[in-house]
């Protein structure tokens, strides 16, 4: 796992993402344990994130490499993964990354605010956060693929501090 | 007793409706509406006996939802199946006059806990 920046205590730590990405995988019955760094940006097929305001303003991001995207989706609506269309593959993945981002959010002092989602997927997805600085990064695999939960601090909030 | 979902994701209500089940409430004909509006709509066309709703969506939130029923004096048995579990949002869905607030994820256990003696 990386930190690559000091952050103020608010920011959850790794400890708090691997365990609420336990949770959600697991009442979901779907496998999640957590790895060294492994997912590449190259390999990146889908990415879906919600930003938090208030307290702590950043993003919450999920990137999945290639397949686990329509994986989860047939998993979560019980359905063959040939089956699963691209809108339904966008609203597993997006509605994944709003459980992750509400939970983490419930961490934070009051008066913070969860936004709806953006779900990006693709062959190959370049997403760049731009106004924002990288300060968490846990890696997963789910079912053999990569995932990773990334947490972004608005580079205001970094400023002010 | 009808019970109206109301979630903008659809996986979502597709797991609601599973986990209804899974609890013991298939006896319960279940409708969905994607947003606050929509739910809105559907409540004041044909009441249902509960309406579990997400609370963060497009057009109208959950939130919203339930204060404007609130306010035009309707007291449909309601409550919030929702990620955002902290303290003050519970004390925001109380407060509105919300019966439970379910985070996500739950289990099949926690929505037996929270519809029983709600849903009859």
């Amino acid at each position: 796992m990386i930190e690559t920046t000091p952050a103020l205590d608010l920011v959850p730590t790794v400890e708090d993402v691997v365990s609420i990405a336990t949770d959600v995988w697991s009442s979901l019955n779907l496998d999640l344990e957590q790895t060294a760094p492994t997912l590449d940006d190259a390999e990146i097929t889908g990415s879906a994130s919600v930003s938090i305001s208030g307290s702590w303003d950043g993003i919450v991001r999920l990137d999945f490499a290639a397949g686990l995207p329509g994986e989860l989706a047939a998993a979560m609506f019980m359905m063959e993964p040939a089956d699963v269309s691209e809108d339904e593959i966008a609203d597993a993945v997006g509605e994944l990354a709003n459980m992750l981002g509400g939970n983490l959010k419930s961490l934070l002092p009051e008066h913070s605010r969860l936004s709806l989602l953006s779900v990006v997927l693709g062959s190959s997805v370049t997403l760049r956060v731009t106004g924002a600085t990288l300060v968490r990064r846990v890696d997963f695999t789910c079912g053999g693929s990569a995932l990773r939960v990334t947490l972004w601090e608005s580079s205001n909030a970094v400023a002010e501090r | 007793m009808k019970i109206l979902v109301v979630d903008d994701s659809r996986v979502m209500r597709t797991i609601v409706n599973r986990t209804l089940r899974q609890a013991g409430f298939d006896a319960h004909p279940v409708t969905e509406a994607e947003d606050g509006v929509q739910a809105l709509a559907a409540i004041e066309a044909d009441p249902p006996g509960l309406v579990l709703s997400d609370w963060n969506m497009p057009e109208m939130t959950g939130i919203e939802l339930l204060r404007t029923l609130r306010s035009r004096g309707n007291e449909v048995p309601f409550g919030f199946v929702t990620s955002e579990g902290s303290p003050e949002m519970r004390g925001q869905a109380e407060q509105a006059g919300a019966l439970f607030l379910i985070a996500k994820p739950f289990t099949a256990e926690t929505f037996t806990e929270a519809l029983t003696g709600v849903l009859v």
